[in-house]
């Protein structure tokens, strides 16, 4: 079974200036293991698709489910735990609780989940060492550097060992080196894992990573192909 | 208490500090609040409480025996017959500590060719010792021991240019036969209160003479009284007797009580809305500020009602914080205007003047009353703001963010 499953998914937005038709009618299932670029130019839909399938928003019409469980069905505390159990995200830029730290940070959606603070401790101080940080635990984000803030994310989306680790342009606040970097640490989790990984991007270069690549334009996915590597 | 609940309250904590201007700011602004209310609480009591001091110790005691009808119309017509033998009843009275019997009159008091209209005031003085504190009030001469001995108060003796150890010459109509007596006395000495009716128009002399002047025979027009207790007070009455405590002999006291009790309430209402509009836009800007790491906490599984109380938290520990800032700020205030005081010279309040500096006066009750309800204000002021962080949208907070 599929982890994701769009059906015609739709999702518009009503601003002043008129009805936006950010997502147009989408659909593709989103399988285990995938490592999937999601690419396409500003405004095209990536962030908008992927809100729906990190259960953050809703479509308008059409269907998506998660697990086989149709969002439309689950309510504000359904769809809370939902991502919790089941998503981990990276985001573009402040992905981190300033107060927390590094470690604290992972420990987050672990603590959510009710696991034990001494399994909690141990998984996630494992998870930072392999994402390269195993010096740094007790360092709050203003003490990182931009790439190895993006690093704790990456640790935190997956120490919680979801169905699915989505990331929207999370190597956008990087330079080329740094971004090079996370996209390995990701290919490697993935592979290790057999976590599914889906990312935005329209960066050529870490386009050609995809295993999976997915253009989409105005809101409609143009080609869907995937990549021998 | 679970791990969650714990994180969140200590994540509260850590969030307090982030902003350390901001918090100092709001923490000052319920500090120095509550330094405004306290004070003004502490001094507005020690008012009160002077002003009964001053009336009950010179002049009402615990309370009063009288003739029936006296309080209403004292008319020196009016008084207990047998005045000594309610004395030596009273003063037998368990948890009595000390009675004296007054009497009263119209007179007149004259020097050369100066004169004033005065309320003639007979009393024991040894028994009076027990009663009020005239004592202490003595700016000059000494306390009267021989029958031909007067005390005046000191405006009294200013108006009329009076000396200690000089004469006065005291006029009175008797009673019975309405014939003008006149009498020649000694100013012992010079009466300070802070009461007028004592300090300018009453001439304080021995009983017997007071008695004899009027035509009283043994009558008393009044026994003041100091019990242990004011329960003890109801059981002096009798036929033909009215017992009044001293609130009821001075009616002023609780006019004034509640005219205070209504301005600070008004005080208190205008401080607090002042302190929850201020509390309130700290709190929303930081809320604004915010709004990503609440999309964050959302997008991870947060669920809605664990980040308002996060945030109710967090107020909960600037409310503390400012009412401790608080306290620190208004002890050593306090203290020092409740030791020292602050002096009023020429204030009056209820027709009584302040002749003694005014002491704050504040119970720990309301101290913490004060601080539990400040802890409150600044956890229901942001009771506001966490509901609509709690409405955000994930996915809006997110989006402003990148
Ligand atoms: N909350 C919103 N309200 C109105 N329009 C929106 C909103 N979110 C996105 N849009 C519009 O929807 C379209 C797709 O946006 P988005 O999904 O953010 O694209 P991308 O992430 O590819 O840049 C854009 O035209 C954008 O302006
Ligand atoms: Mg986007």
């Amino acid at each position: 079974m599929s982890v994701v499953s769009l059906r015609g998914a739709t999702r518009y937005y009503e601003t002043k200036a008129g009805i936006v038709r950010a997502l147009d009618g989408v659909t593709f299932d989103i399988d285990r293991g995938d490592f999937m670029v999601v690419a396409g130019p500003s405004g095209s839909g990536k962030t908008t698709l992927v809100n729906l399938i990190g259960a953050l928003d809703k479509p308008t019409s059409g269907v998506v489910s998660i697990d086989g469980r149709s969002l439309a069905d689950l309510d504000g505390k359904a769809l809370a735990d939902l991502r919790r159990d089941r998503i981990g995200f990276v985001f573009q830029a402040y992905n981190l609780v300033p107060v927390l730290t590094a470690i604290e940070n992972v420990e987050y959606v672990m603590l959510l989940q009710g696991v034990p603070a001494a399994e909690r401790r141990s998984r996630a101080a494992e998870m930072l060492g392999e994402v390269g940080l195993g010096d740094l635990l007790d360092r709050r984000p203003d003490a990182l550097s931009g790439g190895q803030q993006q690093r704790v994310a990456v640790a935190r989306a997956l120490v919680a060992r979801p169905a699915l680790v989505l990331a929207d342009e999370p190597t956008a606040n990087l330079d080329s080196a740094a971004s090079e970097a996370l996209m390995d640490l990701m290919a490697t989790l993935n592979e290790r894992h057999r976590t599914t990984f889906v990312f935005c991007t329209h960066d050529p270069a870490l386009m050609a990573r995809a295993r999976r690549l997915m253009r989409l334009r105005d809101g409609r996915v143009e080609s869907d192909e995937r990549i021998a590597r | 208490m679970s791990d969650a609940t714990r994180t969140a309250w200590r994540l509260a904590w850590r969030n307090v500090w982030r902003n350390p201007r901001r918090t100092l700011i709001t923490c000052a602004a319920i500090a120095l609040g509550m330094l405004a209310m306290l004070l003004m609480q502490g001094l507005v009591r020690g008012m009160g409480a002077r002003l009964v001091e001053t009336l009950t110790d010179s002049w009402l005691a615990d309370g009063h025996i009288m003739a029936e009808g006296y309080r209403a119309a004292p008319d020196v017509e009016i008084r207990i017959p047998d005045g000594d033998a309610l004395l030596a009843r009273v003063r037998a009275t368990p948890g009595v500590r000390a009675a004296s019997g007054r009497a009263l009159g119209p007179g007149m008091v004259a020097i050369g060719d100066r004169s004033a209209a005065v309320q003639v005031v007979g009393v024991d003085f040894e028994a009076e010792r027990g009663v009020t504190t005239w004592e202490d009030g003595l700016v000059a001469g000494a306390w009267p021991t021989d029958d031909r001995d007067v005390l005046v108060g000191h405006d009294l003796a200013d108006e009329l240019d009076l000396e200690v150890g000089g004469p006065l010459v005291l006029t009175a109509a008797h009673v019975v036969t309405g014939e003008l007596d006149s009498v020649r006395l000694r100013v012992a000495g010079l009466l300070r209160v802070g009461d007028p009716r004592l300090d300018r128009a009453a001439a304080i002399v021995p009983l017997a003479r007071a008695r004899a002047v009027l035509g009283l025979g043994d009558g008393l027009h009044a026994v003041a009284v100091r019990v242990d207790d004011p329960a003890v007070l109801e059981s002096l009455g009798g036929p033909g007797l009215e017992v009044a405590p001293w609130r009821t002999l001075a009616p002023v006291v609780e006019q004034m009580e509640n005219l205070q009790g209504v301005s600070f309430g008004m005080m208190l209402g205008i401080v607090g809305v002042i302190l929850a509009l201020g509390i309130l836009n700290t709190l929303t800007m930081a809320l604004i500020d915010r709004l990503p790491e609440f999309g964050i906490l959302r997008a991870l599984g947060t669920r809605p009602g664990r980040l308002v109380q996060m945030i109710l938290f967090e107020a909960l520990h600037l409310g503390l914080v400012g009412v401790a800032l608080g306290l620190l700020l208004t002890a050593p205030i306090y203290a020092w205007a409740a030791t020292s005081g602050i002096p009023m010279p020429g204030v009056e309040m209820g027709g009584v003047e302040f002749t003694h500096p005014l002491r704050a006066d504040l119970e720990w009750g309301e101290v913490l009353g004060l601080a539990a309800s400040m802890v409150a204000l600044t956890v229901a002021v942001a009771g506001i703001t966490a509901a609509r962080a709690a409405r955000v949208r994930p996915v809006d907070a997110l989006r402003r963010s990148s």
